[in-house]
Protein backbone atom coordinates (compact mmCIF):
# COMPACT_ATOMS: atom_id res chain seq x y z
CA UNK A 1 0.00 0.00 0.00
CA UNK A 2 1.36 3.70 -1.11
CA UNK A 3 1.81 5.96 1.86
CA UNK A 4 -0.84 8.22 0.69
CA UNK A 5 -3.26 5.82 1.27
CA UNK A 6 -2.04 4.38 4.63
CA UNK A 7 -2.46 8.37 5.74
CA UNK A 8 -5.53 8.20 4.62
CA UNK A 9 -6.96 5.03 6.11
CA UNK A 10 -4.95 5.76 9.41
CA UNK A 11 -6.81 8.84 9.38
CA UNK A 12 -10.24 7.44 8.83
CA UNK A 13 -9.36 4.32 11.37
CA UNK A 14 -8.70 7.37 14.39
CA UNK A 15 -12.01 9.54 13.49
CA UNK A 16 -13.95 6.55 12.70
CA UNK A 17 -13.59 4.09 15.53
CA UNK A 18 -14.08 6.05 19.03
CA UNK A 19 -13.23 3.27 20.96
CA UNK A 20 -9.73 1.89 19.18
CA UNK A 21 -9.05 6.19 19.64
CA UNK A 22 -9.80 6.39 23.55
CA UNK A 23 -7.69 3.36 23.61
CA UNK A 24 -4.83 4.45 22.40
CA UNK A 25 -4.58 1.73 18.82
CA UNK A 26 -2.17 2.69 16.22
CA UNK A 27 -2.34 1.17 12.78
CA UNK A 28 1.54 -0.39 11.93
CA UNK A 29 0.74 -1.92 8.72
CA UNK A 30 -2.23 -2.55 5.88
CA UNK A 31 -1.47 -4.73 3.22
CA UNK A 32 -3.89 -7.66 1.31
CA UNK A 33 -5.79 -8.90 3.76
CA UNK A 34 -3.52 -8.47 6.53
CA UNK A 35 -3.16 -5.48 9.20
CA UNK A 36 -0.98 -4.88 12.35
CA UNK A 37 -1.87 -2.76 15.07
CA UNK A 38 0.17 -2.04 18.19
CA UNK A 39 -1.18 -0.66 21.81
CA UNK A 40 1.17 1.27 24.04
CA UNK A 41 0.47 0.19 27.67
CA UNK A 42 -2.11 2.53 29.72
CA UNK A 43 -3.04 1.96 33.21
CA UNK A 44 -6.62 1.68 32.30
CA UNK A 45 -6.20 -1.98 30.29
CA UNK A 46 -5.87 -3.51 34.40
CA UNK A 47 -8.13 -6.14 35.09
CA UNK A 48 -7.26 -6.36 38.75
CA UNK A 49 -6.88 -3.71 41.03
CA UNK A 50 -4.69 -5.71 43.53
CA UNK A 51 -2.24 -8.23 41.61
CA UNK A 52 -2.00 -6.10 38.43
CA UNK A 53 -3.44 -8.44 35.59
CA UNK A 54 -4.22 -7.38 31.87
CA UNK A 55 -7.83 -7.49 31.55
CA UNK A 56 -8.67 -9.72 28.70
CA UNK A 57 -11.16 -7.76 27.15
CA UNK A 58 -7.82 -5.87 26.31
CA UNK A 59 -7.16 -8.76 24.30
CA UNK A 60 -10.00 -9.26 22.84
CA UNK A 61 -10.75 -5.57 21.74
CA UNK A 62 -7.64 -5.34 19.92
CA UNK A 63 -7.95 -8.74 18.44
CA UNK A 64 -11.42 -7.99 17.14
CA UNK A 65 -10.07 -4.79 15.92
CA UNK A 66 -6.93 -5.88 14.15
CA UNK A 67 -8.97 -9.05 12.30
CA UNK A 68 -11.45 -6.85 11.47
CA UNK A 69 -8.99 -4.43 9.46
CA UNK A 70 -7.16 -7.61 8.10
CA UNK A 71 -10.80 -8.59 6.79
CA UNK A 72 -11.45 -5.16 5.37
CA UNK A 73 -8.24 -5.01 3.74
CA UNK A 74 -9.06 -8.80 2.22
CA UNK A 75 -12.10 -7.26 1.03
CA UNK A 76 -12.76 -8.48 -2.92
CA UNK A 77 -14.30 -5.56 -3.02
CA UNK A 78 -14.61 -2.35 -0.99
CA UNK A 79 -17.65 -2.74 1.49
CA UNK A 80 -18.72 -2.90 5.03
CA UNK A 81 -18.04 -5.50 7.58
CA UNK A 82 -19.44 -6.99 10.45
CA UNK A 83 -18.07 -9.68 13.12
CA UNK A 84 -20.01 -12.65 12.83
CA UNK A 85 -18.00 -14.80 15.57
CA UNK A 86 -15.06 -14.46 17.55
CA UNK A 87 -12.90 -17.23 19.63
CA UNK A 88 -10.16 -15.70 21.77
CA UNK A 89 -7.38 -18.28 23.36
CA UNK A 90 -5.45 -16.46 26.54
CA UNK A 91 -2.14 -18.40 25.59
CA UNK A 92 -0.03 -16.69 28.30
CA UNK A 93 -0.63 -13.56 30.59
CA UNK A 94 -0.05 -10.41 28.80
CA UNK A 95 2.35 -8.44 30.67
CA UNK A 96 1.55 -5.53 32.81
CA UNK A 97 2.96 -2.08 31.57
CA UNK A 98 3.96 -3.50 28.28
CA UNK A 99 2.49 -2.53 24.26
CA UNK A 100 1.24 -5.15 22.75
CA UNK A 101 1.04 -5.74 18.86
CA UNK A 102 -1.80 -7.26 16.84
CA UNK A 103 -1.58 -9.23 13.18
CA UNK A 104 -4.32 -10.22 10.93
CA UNK A 105 -4.63 -12.44 8.51
CA UNK A 106 -7.45 -13.08 6.27
CA UNK A 107 -7.20 -17.01 5.55
CA UNK A 108 -10.22 -16.95 2.55
CA UNK A 109 -12.39 -14.51 1.31
CA UNK A 110 -15.93 -14.95 -0.28
CA UNK A 111 -18.51 -12.38 -1.48
CA UNK A 112 -20.46 -13.25 1.72
CA UNK A 113 -18.39 -14.13 4.45
CA UNK A 114 -13.79 -13.16 5.45
CA UNK A 115 -12.56 -16.18 7.66
CA UNK A 116 -9.58 -14.33 9.72
CA UNK A 117 -6.65 -14.78 11.92
CA UNK A 118 -5.27 -12.86 14.96
CA UNK A 119 -2.48 -13.12 17.20
CA UNK A 120 -1.21 -10.46 19.26
CA UNK A 121 2.06 -10.64 21.41
CA UNK A 122 4.59 -8.30 23.18
CA UNK A 123 6.84 -7.59 20.19
CA UNK A 124 8.18 -11.67 20.11
CA UNK A 125 5.54 -13.16 17.85
CA UNK A 126 6.93 -16.44 18.88
CA UNK A 127 5.69 -15.33 22.13
CA UNK A 128 2.11 -14.75 21.76
CA UNK A 129 0.19 -13.47 24.20
CA UNK A 130 -3.36 -14.33 22.91
CA UNK A 131 -5.16 -15.65 19.38
CA UNK A 132 -7.96 -15.10 17.51
CA UNK A 133 -9.78 -16.86 15.55
CA UNK A 134 -12.83 -14.76 13.50
CA UNK A 135 -15.46 -14.61 10.42
CA UNK A 136 -16.85 -11.52 9.42
CA UNK A 137 -19.89 -10.68 7.24
CA UNK A 138 -20.12 -8.73 4.56
CA UNK A 139 -22.48 -6.44 4.72
CA UNK A 140 -23.02 -4.53 1.80
CA UNK B 1 -5.50 -24.02 56.02
CA UNK B 2 -4.30 -22.10 53.44
CA UNK B 3 -4.68 -18.04 53.37
CA UNK B 4 -7.06 -16.43 50.77
CA UNK B 5 -6.74 -13.34 49.47
CA UNK B 6 -8.79 -10.39 51.31
CA UNK B 7 -11.50 -10.35 48.02
CA UNK B 8 -12.17 -13.97 48.88
CA UNK B 9 -12.94 -13.52 52.75
CA UNK B 10 -14.65 -10.40 51.63
CA UNK B 11 -16.99 -12.34 48.91
CA UNK B 12 -17.78 -15.21 51.66
CA UNK B 13 -18.87 -12.84 54.46
CA UNK B 14 -21.04 -10.77 51.70
CA UNK B 15 -22.59 -13.90 50.15
CA UNK B 16 -23.51 -14.99 53.78
CA UNK B 17 -25.25 -12.13 54.28
CA UNK B 18 -26.81 -11.55 51.31
CA UNK B 19 -25.46 -8.53 50.16
CA UNK B 20 -24.11 -8.10 46.76
CA UNK B 21 -22.69 -4.62 47.17
CA UNK B 22 -19.18 -6.41 47.93
CA UNK B 23 -19.30 -8.16 44.31
CA UNK B 24 -20.29 -4.68 42.51
CA UNK B 25 -17.69 -2.56 44.69
CA UNK B 26 -15.13 -5.54 43.97
CA UNK B 27 -15.93 -5.06 40.35
CA UNK B 28 -15.77 -1.64 40.32
CA UNK B 29 -12.36 -1.07 41.24
CA UNK B 30 -10.98 -2.84 37.95
CA UNK B 31 -9.74 -0.28 35.66
CA UNK B 32 -10.94 -1.51 32.08
CA UNK B 33 -14.43 -2.18 33.32
CA UNK B 34 -14.89 1.23 35.03
CA UNK B 35 -13.26 2.60 31.52
CA UNK B 36 -16.19 0.87 29.52
CA UNK B 37 -18.74 2.27 32.03
CA UNK B 38 -19.26 -1.71 33.08
CA UNK B 39 -20.83 -2.40 36.71
CA UNK B 40 -22.42 -5.19 38.21
CA UNK B 41 -25.31 -5.27 40.62
CA UNK B 42 -28.70 -7.29 40.30
CA UNK B 43 -31.10 -6.10 37.96
CA UNK B 44 -34.43 -5.59 38.01
CA UNK B 45 -35.71 -9.32 39.20
CA UNK B 46 -33.29 -9.30 41.62
CA UNK B 47 -30.58 -11.40 39.30
CA UNK B 48 -26.88 -10.87 38.96
CA UNK B 49 -26.24 -8.51 35.77
CA UNK B 50 -23.63 -6.22 34.36
CA UNK B 51 -24.89 -3.40 32.82
CA UNK B 52 -22.67 -1.04 30.09
CA UNK B 53 -23.82 2.09 30.36
CA UNK B 54 -23.66 3.69 26.48
CA UNK B 55 -20.91 6.36 26.00
CA UNK B 56 -19.73 7.69 22.57
CA UNK B 57 -16.20 6.39 23.31
CA UNK B 58 -17.62 2.73 23.58
CA UNK B 59 -18.80 3.10 19.50
CA UNK B 60 -16.76 0.88 17.06
CA UNK B 61 -18.76 2.28 14.15
CA UNK B 62 -20.26 5.73 14.08
CA UNK B 63 -22.24 4.81 10.92
CA UNK B 64 -24.46 2.86 11.62
CA UNK B 65 -24.07 3.23 14.87
CA UNK B 66 -22.99 0.29 16.85
CA UNK B 67 -20.70 -0.31 19.71
CA UNK B 68 -17.59 -1.39 19.30
CA UNK B 69 -17.62 -5.83 19.61
CA UNK B 70 -14.74 -5.66 21.99
CA UNK B 71 -16.84 -3.54 24.44
CA UNK B 72 -19.62 -6.21 24.54
CA UNK B 73 -16.78 -9.06 24.47
CA UNK B 74 -15.46 -7.04 28.10
CA UNK B 75 -19.34 -6.94 29.45
CA UNK B 76 -19.75 -10.53 28.48
CA UNK B 77 -16.23 -11.74 29.77
CA UNK B 78 -16.90 -9.53 33.31
CA UNK B 79 -20.61 -11.02 33.51
CA UNK B 80 -19.38 -14.16 33.33
CA UNK B 81 -15.95 -13.69 35.67
CA UNK B 82 -18.73 -11.63 38.65
CA UNK B 83 -20.95 -14.71 37.85
CA UNK B 84 -18.09 -17.52 38.56
CA UNK B 85 -16.75 -15.26 41.92
CA UNK B 86 -20.50 -15.24 43.45
CA UNK B 87 -21.48 -18.84 42.98
CA UNK B 88 -18.10 -20.60 42.58
CA UNK B 89 -15.97 -19.29 45.50
CA UNK B 90 -12.76 -19.62 43.71
CA UNK B 91 -10.10 -18.81 45.90
CA UNK B 92 -7.86 -16.72 42.97
CA UNK B 93 -9.48 -14.05 40.49
CA UNK B 94 -10.90 -16.49 37.60
CA UNK B 95 -8.64 -16.08 34.36
CA UNK B 96 -10.39 -16.37 31.09
CA UNK B 97 -8.64 -19.02 28.85
CA UNK B 98 -10.63 -19.35 26.30
CA UNK B 99 -14.07 -17.22 24.94
CA UNK B 100 -16.23 -17.65 22.06
CA UNK B 101 -18.56 -14.64 21.26
CA UNK B 102 -21.52 -14.76 18.47
CA UNK B 103 -22.65 -11.46 17.25
CA UNK B 104 -26.12 -11.70 16.26
CA UNK B 105 -27.24 -7.74 16.01
CA UNK B 106 -25.18 -5.05 16.06
CA UNK B 107 -25.30 -2.93 19.19
CA UNK B 108 -27.27 0.39 18.85
CA UNK B 109 -26.85 3.40 21.08
CA UNK B 110 -27.89 2.29 24.68
CA UNK B 111 -27.09 0.28 27.40
CA UNK B 112 -25.98 -3.13 27.46
CA UNK B 113 -27.29 -5.60 29.89
CA UNK B 114 -25.34 -9.34 30.49
CA UNK B 115 -26.19 -12.20 32.56
CA UNK B 116 -24.29 -15.25 33.01
CA UNK B 117 -25.32 -18.81 33.78
CA UNK B 118 -22.83 -21.87 35.01
CA UNK B 119 -22.69 -24.68 32.86
CA UNK B 120 -20.41 -26.40 34.44
CA UNK B 121 -17.88 -26.38 37.66
CA UNK B 122 -14.82 -28.62 37.89
CA UNK B 123 -12.24 -28.11 40.65
CA UNK B 124 -9.52 -26.38 38.16
CA UNK B 125 -11.76 -25.26 35.15
CA UNK B 126 -15.66 -23.66 35.11
CA UNK B 127 -17.60 -23.20 31.75
CA UNK B 128 -19.92 -20.50 31.63
CA UNK B 129 -22.73 -19.24 29.22
CA UNK B 130 -23.40 -15.42 28.84
CA UNK B 131 -26.06 -13.51 27.02
CA UNK B 132 -25.76 -9.87 26.29
CA UNK B 133 -28.96 -7.70 24.95
CA UNK B 134 -30.43 -4.18 24.77
CA UNK B 135 -34.13 -3.36 25.33
CA UNK B 136 -35.38 -6.75 24.83
CA UNK B 137 -34.01 -10.26 26.56
CA UNK B 138 -35.46 -12.14 24.19
CA UNK B 139 -33.42 -10.51 21.51
CA UNK B 140 -30.37 -10.58 22.23
CA UNK B 141 -27.14 -8.75 20.35
CA UNK B 142 -24.53 -11.31 21.57
CA UNK B 143 -23.72 -14.66 22.83
CA UNK B 144 -20.67 -15.97 24.63
CA UNK B 145 -19.07 -19.58 25.86
CA UNK B 146 -16.49 -18.61 28.38
CA UNK B 147 -13.86 -21.10 29.66
CA UNK B 148 -12.26 -19.67 33.01
CA UNK B 149 -9.47 -20.90 35.00
CA UNK B 150 -10.04 -21.13 38.91
CA UNK B 151 -6.75 -21.94 40.54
Amino acid sequence: MDVAEFAKLTREFDRLVPLNRAMGMHLVSLEAGTATIRLPWDDRFLGDAADGLVHGGVLTTLLDTTCGMAAFMGLRTPGIIATLDLRIDHLRPATVGAELVAEGTTVRATRQVLFVRGVAHHGDPAQPVAQATATFAVTS
Amino acid sequence: MSDVPPFVERLRAARASGDVGELTALMGAVPFAAFLGIEVAPGETGELQARMRFAEHVVGNPGLPAIHGGAIATLLETAAIARVLWEADPEVLPRPVTLTFDYLRSGRPADVHASARIVRQGRRVCTVRVAAWQEDRERPVALANATLLLC
